[in-house]
This record gives structure tokens, sequence and C-alpha cells, in this order.
């Protein structure tokens, strides 16, 4: 598979009232062609300016991101507009992300002006399609935005996104505005144009069901850092970190049986002053809190050891069984 | 669809477009004409008839020269209109680039334009004024360029705020990753959003030109003789004001009735360039009253089992309604049920269901345009709808807590946790600071909220949202309340917060027997925490029924939701459930059953007639559904046939 999108220990970072806050730190991640990764982690973990720092929205001070082994974490005019061409962003709310001053025809038009050379009926044609694509109809092309619901309108920008026949969509938090029902006609949607158009989506979300559900392979964010990467299948029958057993267990479910056995206590610390080590050692339930023998995770952070194996988990205290197990579940995805 | 309606329609639709519009034909028509029909008789000297009072020959009257006040007003028009549209283009003209430069410049240069905006706006207009015309030379050109770059700044100042609330939009951002380059930024995502407010204030400020100019002129400071604008006749109609009033009376009016015209059209303009107008599709707020008042008889429908009269609240045929386009549109139509003590009732529904308003409608917390009826609201039971505003107040105050999604717009930013929870019980039950603080500390500490005791000193933005939410509820838990409502009080929450909020609710409900309505979109949540479902569709209750029974669940509804679920056991390989169609908006309610267009069961019957909400054969199990009379056994789910995309 082609390597689209290779993040490698980038950092964005923020100048503040307190010094310098990075918002993401060290995030080291790839996108291959054709496949949804998945991003999840909780408000604040840094998931939508890593997507941001992707498109050049966010300054990226340190690292590399390359696309198609280029690399465009600095881009300016000529590449960067070549970079907006094969990939693209869509934005959590489609009330705000689309210009409530022009029409749908309008706002569909607008990368096709900027990308293509285009007669005017030929890109009248090409806002036609764009609209059946993602299941809308070429009269909705003369109406305004707030003439949608919100699921149409998600529908809108997605298709504005695919204007530009980009490679890989970042979808930031795309249908955590929209009601239950709306929610699986947008995944649906875009599991039926990955198979059509082949494109990649950087799926991101904190709905871990929802990320389950559409991508192959998944990374948790944590305070700026990705603690682990695994195949979807993996992640959730094997998790390894505890932050991410502790996601898990989180989710709502519709038939719960048992109760619920790791449970994070207290909020997110303050990402402006992260503690010390690993990140997560001031919540984590099998670190310091509950075991004081286990001092490394205060002072060493895992992920030094974290190398590019098909599951990687920036923790100290990986659990034996789970390895055997995900060792297992390796085993039988290679036979 | 409708039509799109032209600009010039809608300016002449609105009273004021109309008013703006007819004062701007006289007024164009006086200043073309004006001086060549009364610019003779303007300037007419008769020393032998001067302050004459009004006569057949002079409507107004004459002024200290004997000069025809009327004449001079009419001819004085152009002049007058001339130099506040001049000044008022000079204003925009420095102020607009200057300010939206501010939003697109780095963040020093930022700070060095704001503050000189800010200094512009500190030096009053007239001053600034004065000071310039000393500077430039009385005259007309010295007024008009005085009063434009005393005005710039207000220009300035919105301009700024406006570019940065657009350089921070999420349409920018969109438009800048699809590479639309800086010149149509700015004409067709910029400019288009700034139209409104800038026309706006540019009528306003061609209004406030007006007078300025009009002022030096009076003063002497502006328009020299022998030219005269309107300010110049004030002048000289002032000087014999109480023997001749009209003299001053014309010029004064001519100001009023430009300034009203200039105001007035900035206010059409900015209408006609808001496309929701455009469409015909803004709806108009009557602003009516909320009154919860009883209807004598409503369809009595007993919602609850036996041992009813415990019943924490209970509620009978509630409908809440706004003001529409054509008559009342129903956001709540016809609900009953009720809350036992100890029962966690979760009500689910998708955005516009009306399980929201279902909730307010108890708390007594209805938005104010919003009218509600019941045939029996009861709470604890007291009927709310047949008691005094003042004992509702005070049952609710005290028996009832209410959490909300967002816990910082529910909390007095400017006032200490501490204080907000005290003061509760300050005012219901009367007790002293010292109790009720130390009452706050305990609660607090019953959330788990880390350090109590100093937490009550802070303010809520030193708090994260989840310990906001638990300062919420310990609020609410300062009355010992019998029911908490909460609307969507986990919505806003990270999954790990919501973990514990839920685990806290649980805990509360089950060491004190709180009841707890419970309002949720999110089915798998409201599964985890209630006893009871209520399933909410366009404004009604469509199923009724334990959670444990939701393996059972009746209606086609309530089984599609289900379906669309995407939890952690969605198979990924296959295509999600979806529910065809969209749900009926309150402006176009469906006849017969409101979910009839998206069902595939629907026969005839169930788009004229609407169903019930009757018992199944288990009483606990409630079903609105034709194809589910009352009595049938409810079974476990059949295959689906709700389509799928």
């Amino acid at each position: 598979m082609t390597l689209l999108l290779a993040i490698d220990d980038v950092r964005v970072s923020y100048r503040s009232d307190h010094g310098l806050l990075h918002a993401v730190d060290g995030v080291a991640l790839e996108v291959a062609a054709g496949t949804t990764v998945g991003l999840v982690g909780e408000s604040g973990s840094g998931k939508s300016t890593l997507a941001k720092a992707i498109v050049g929205l966010a300054p990226v001070t340190r690292g590399a991101i390359r696309h198609r082994g280029v690399d465009v974490s600095r881009a300016r005019g000529v590449q960067l507009k070549r970079l907006r061409q094969s990939v693209q962003l869509v934005f959590q709310d489609p009330y705000s992300s689309l210009n409530p001053r022009l029409t749908i025809g309008q706002l569909l038009a607008e990368p096709l002006i900027e990308h293509f050379p285009l007669s005017r009926s030929a890109r009248q044609r090409e806002v036609v399609q764009l609209l059946e694509l993602v299941g809308l109809s070429a009269g909705d092309a003369d109406r305004y935005p707030f003439q949608f619901s919100g699921g149409q309108r998600q529908r809108v920008a997605i298709a504005r996104a695919l204007a530009v026949k980009p490679e890989l969509v970042i979808a930031d938090e795309i249908t955590s505005a929209l009601d239950v029902s709306v929610q699986a006609t947008i995944l649906n949607l875009l599991r039926d144009l990955q198979r059509e158009t082949g494109v990649a989506f950087l799926f991101i979300s904190h709905n871990l069901a929802v990320v389950r559900y559409l991508a192959q392979q998944i990374a948790v964010m944590h305070l700026g850092q990705v603690v682990e990467v695994a195949p979807a299948q993996e992640l959730f029958a094997a998790p390894r970190h505890p932050y991410t057993k502790a996601l898990v267990d989180s989710v709502p479910r519709l038939h719960r049986r048992d109760g619920r056995s790791a449970r994070v206590e207290g909020d997110l610390p303050d990402p402006q002053d992260p503690p010390a080590g690993c990140r997560f050692h001031t919540r984590c339930p099998v670190g310091p809190l509950v075991d004081p023998q286990r001092t490394l995770c205060l002072t060493q952070d895992p992920h030094a050891g974290a190398t590019a194996r098909p599951h990687r988990a920036a923790c100290h205290y990986v659990p034996e069984t789970s390895e055997e197990l995900s060792n297992a579940a390796g085993d039988r995805s290679r036979a | 669809m409708a039509r799109l309606r032209t600009r010039a329609g809608i300016v002449l639709g609105s009273p004021t477009g109309l008013a703006a519009a007819l004062l701007a034909v006289c007024f164009v028509a006086i200043a073309i004409v004006g001086p060549s029909i009364w610019g003779e008789a303007a300037m007419r000297i008769d020393p032998a008839g001067a302050y004459h009072g009004p006569s057949g020959g002079a409507w107004l009257g004459t002024d200290g020269l004997g000069r025809d006040v009327l004449a001079r007003t009419l001819a004085a028009t152009r002049l007058s209109l001339e130099l506040a549209l001049a000044a008022t283009a000079i204003a925009v003209v420095l102020g607009v680039p200057l300010g939206a430069a501010a939003g697109i410049v780095g963040p020093r240069m930022q700070r060095t334009i704001g503050t000189a905006i800010s200094f512009g706006l500190a030096l009053p207009g007239m001053l600034v004024a004065l000071v310039l015309v000393t500077i430039i030379g009385p005259g007309s050109l010295g007024a008009t360029v005085a009063i434009g770059v005393a005005l710039a700044p207000t220009f300035a100042r919105t301009a700024q705020t406006l570019a940065a609330s657009i350089a921070e939009s999420e349409y920018l951002a969109a438009a800048r990753v699809l590479g639309v380059g800086r010149r149509r930024l700015l004409l067709r995502y910029v400019l288009p959003n700034t139209a409104e407010p800038l026309l706006l204030q540019t009528g306003v400020a061609g209004s406030l030109a007006l007078v300025l100019i009009s002022g030096l002129s009076f003063l002497g400071l502006g328009v020299q003789a022998p030219s005269y604008d309107w300010g110049r006749v004030l002048n000289e109609g002032v000087d014999a004001l109480y023997t001749t009033p009209s003299a001053a009376l014309g010029p004064g009016a001519a100001i009023v009735l430009a300034g009203l015209m200039f105001t007035f059209m900035g206010e059409a303009l900015a209408r006609s360039m808001n496309p929701l107008l455009r469409i015909g599709a803004a709806g108009r707020c009557s602003g009516r009253l909320a009154a919860a008042a009883a209807s004598p008889a409503g369809p009595a429908l007993d919602a609850g089992p036996a041992g009813a009269d415990l019943a924490t609240v209970r509620v009978q045929d509630l409908h809440v309604s706004f003001p529409g386009g054509s008559g009342r549109r129903e956001a709540v139509a016809g609900v009953s049920f009720e809350i036992r003590p100890g029962e966690i009732v979760g009500v689910v529904g998708e955005s516009g269901s009306g399980k929201s308003m279902t909730a307010l409608a108890i708390a007594g917390l209805l938005p104010a345009n919003a009218q509600a009826t019941t045939a029996r609201l009861e709470f604890q039971g007291t009927d709310l709808a047949r008691c005094s505003p003042r004992e509702r107040r005070r049952l609710l105050g005290t028996s009832l807590a209410v959490i909300f999604q967002d816990p910082m717009s529910s909390l007095n930013p400017a006032v200490r946790v501490g204080r907000q929870l005290a003061e509760k019980l300050e005012i219901h039950a009367g007790m002293s600071r010292g109790d009720a603080l130390a009452r706050a500390e305990q609660r607090l500490a019953q959330t788990h909220l880390p350090a109590a005791r100093r937490r009550l000193r802070q303010y809520p933005h030193e708090f994260s949202g989840g310990m906001r939410q638990r300062a919420m509820i310990a609020m609410g838990l300062m009355t010992d309340p019998a029911l908490i409502v909460a609307d969507e009080p986990t919505t806003a929450l990270d999954v790990t917060v919501q973990a514990q909020i839920l685990d806290l609710l649980r805990e509360i409900n089950r060491r004190s027997g709180t009841a707890i309505l419970f309002i949720s979109h999110d089915l798998a949540v409201v599964t985890e925490l209630c006893t009871r479902v209520l399933v909410m569709y366009a404004g009604r209750i469509v199923e009724a029924l334990d959670t444990t029974a939701l393996d059972r669940a009746a209606h086609p509804y309530t089984r599609a939701l289900l379906e669309t679920v995407v939890d952690l056991e969605s198979d990924p390989e296959q295509p999600l459930a979806t529910i065809p169609g969209r749900p009926p908006t309150i402006e176009r309610p469906a006849a017969g059953c409101p979910f009839a267009p998206r069902c595939a069961e629907a026969t005839d019957h169930c788009r004229v007639e609407t169903p019930a909400l009757v018992p199944l054969g288990d009483p606990q199990h409630l079903a609105a559904c034709w194809a589910r009379p009352a009595g049938t056994v409810a079974t476990d789910r059949a295959p689906l046939e709700v389509g799928c995309e």
C-alpha cells in the first residue's frame, strides 16, 4: 500500500500568556492510500490541532509532515496549493463552516474555480455530479445553507472537500453535531465514497464506537501525544495502554452486561503544564496512584521505547496478557 | 421553494424601508431642483421685511435680512446633503480599511492599530472636529474633512471587530483549505459578511455627520456666507427665536427628517443584504408571554399504573407551542407521563422532538414566547397549573433541581461558586450565610469534587467542564430536591468525564431516592442510567417502557432508532441502518401518525388518524402505533423493515 501521509515527531506550539503551549507534542502517524485511520481522544488532546497542522492552518514547530515523501509542514504558495488539492479538511460544525452568503452551487464551484480551468457549463455539470455523489439533488444548487438540515449541510461540506478530487480527506468530528439517525447516513456515505473513489480518510472523533466502525487503524491521543496505535479490531479486543482501556470502558453501551473495570478519575491535566514523565500518571488506574512502586512513570517518558510496530503503546507497564493477545492477533492477520 | 425576493422588494417591504425610500425620493428631488427654483428667492434681501412671521409669501417667515426661510431651507438641501454624504464617505474610506487591516496583520501591528482606534474613540467627535476645523480653516471643506475624520474611528472599530470574527470563522478556514485566493476571500467571504452591520452604521453615521456639520455651520465654523446650509439657516433663524420661532423650526425639521432618512436607509439596506430575508424564510416573533394555564378538559390519559398518587411528577396532556407564521406551532403535542420517587426516567429523541421543551415546561423555564397548557401538571401532589405563581416558585425552588448541557453558561461567571450554591438556601430556607456555606461544602464533597472548601472560594472559570457540572449538581442538591431535571448534562463532556457524572447521578439516586428526569439524544447513555425510557418523536411520546424491555421495543421508530446507534458491537462490514426521510418540522406537522411518512409498516389509516399511547400486554409498556393495538404482547425484535442506504 502506498504511504500517503507520514507524520513524523510533529510538534505544534502556540504562544500563550504563560509561555509556549505544545498542543501537539511529538506525534508520529501514518496514513496509507485508500484506508481510513481513526484518531480518538478527549477535548484538549490536540487531535483537531493536528488536523489543522496537516493542511497548513496551524504552525508546525518541529518534525515533518510528509505527503508522498515531500515535507509539506512549512509549505507556502504553489506547494501549499498542490497540497490542498490532495488533502482536504471537513469541519465539525456544518453551520459555521459554510459561508452563509453563498448558495450551495456557488460554494461547490469555489474550489473548482481555484483549481481547474473549466468552462462555466462544465463547472455546473461538475457541481451537479458532486451533489449527486453525496445524495443531494441538482435542484439544491440554488439554495442557501440555512435552508438545509445539519446532516444535509455536512453532505455539502463533504462534497466541497471532494470537489478538488483529493487523495485524503480529514474529517474532524463531522458527525458529533448530528442526530444518531443522521450520523448513520453520513457514516454510510463515507464508506460508499471510499469504495467508489478510493479516497483515504483521517477520521477524527471523540466517539470510539464511530471510529471503530469506520477505521482500519486507530490512534489514541492524550494531551498532545499519541499513546497507542493499533489495527482497529485489536485496539478494542486488547487495548494495551491504560488510557485506551479506560476510554473503551467509558463508552456507553446499549447492552452492558458487566460493570466497568478501569475508571479514570478527575479531568485532563492542564496542557499548558503537562505532568512530567508519563503524562497520564496523574489519572492512571495502573500507575503510581495505585502502585507507589511504579516511580518510573513519574520521571520517564514512555514514548522513548515505542517503535513503529503495528501495535504500539506508550506505557511502561503494558500488561503481559494483552501483549500475548496482540501477538496472537498479529499472527492471525499474517496467516 | 420560495422564489428569491429582490433587494428592492425587501427594502420596500418593511415600514422603515418604505419610509426611507419616500423620504429619499423627496430629498433627492428637492436637492436637484431646489437651488434653481428657490435659489433666487432665498437670496432676495428685503430689509423692510426682516423677522416677519409666517405669511402667504413666506410660509415660514423671514430672517434678519428679510429672506424667505422656507426658500432658503429648500435651496440649502443640496449642499447640506452633499456635505453629510462627503463626510460619511471620508469616514468610511478612512475607517473601514484601517479596521479591516487590523484583522489580517500580525499580532503586534494588530495591537498598535487597536490602541490607535481606542484612542480615537475616546476623544469626543465634536471636539476633534472643532480642533481640526481650526487647523484646516473654517469653511465647507474644513468642516467636511473634520467631521469625516472624527467619525472614522467608529467605523474602524466596527470593521476591526467584524474582520476579527470572520478571520476566526470556520468557513474562512474552510475556504483557505480549498485554496481560495486572497482577492476572492475578501470579495466573497469577508465583505458580504460585514456588509450588514457596516451599512447599518453608515446610516447612523450619515445622520450624525449631518447634525455635526450643521452644528459647525451653526457655530460659524462650517459653511461660510454667502453659501448656506441648514446649519447656517438655523443660526440665522435662532436670533429671533421668540418672535418668529418658525424660522428656526424649518431648518430644524429638515435636519431631523434627513437624519431619519439616513438611519432608516441604513437599516433597510442592511436588511436587504440578509439572505434569510431574500428567501422570505425569517419568522417573526410575537414575543407573547408564557402562561401555564389549565385547560378545563383535555383527553384524560392515564400514563401510569396503580399507586400513581405517590408520583413525584404527573403530567397530563402537556402542549407547548410557539408563535409561528400562521397560527401557533406545537413543539410538544399532548404529552402525558409520570415519574415516581426513586425512578430515573430517560427521555430520548432527536433534535426537534420536543424532549427539552417537555423538561423545561415541568421546571417552569420555558422561553418567553412559548405557551404551555396542561390538563394537569402535578408536582408532589400539588397541581402547578392551579397554584399561585409564588407558591409554584417556592415549590420548584426547593424540590426541583435543573442541570443543563453547558455548565459554563448556567453558572454566574462573576460570583464565587460557594456564594452561588449558598444563595438558594439563603433565599428559600432563610438559612444564615455561614450555615449555607457549610452545607455547600458538604454538597460539593458529595459530588466528589476534591478540596471542596478551597473550591468554594473559586470562580466558575477556574473549574474544568466536569468540575462545573459537579458544581451544578451540588447546587441542585443544596435543597435535597425530590426531582432532578437533567437536560443533556453530559453531551458537552468527554467520555471519561461523562462516565464519572453518570456514576454520580446514579449514586445520588441510590442514596437519597431522588427521582431523575434525564433528557438525552444518546440512547446508549439512557439505557445505562435510566430505569424507564420515554421515546419522543415530533412532540409526542411514541413509546414508554422499562429499560430492560428495550429488546422488545414495539414502536417502529424506537426500533429504527436502536438500529441506527453505532456502538462497540456494530459490524464494520455491514452498512448502518438508517431511517429514510426526515422528521416533520413543527412548521409542517404531518397528519395522522407523525412517523407514518418514514415507517415501512404504515397503512392508510396511519396517515389519517393519530394513534394514542396505550398499554400493550405489559401495563408498563406503552406504545402509540396502530400496528400494536392495546393488549398485544410485544415480542423480541424481529428483523427490521427499515431501509438501509
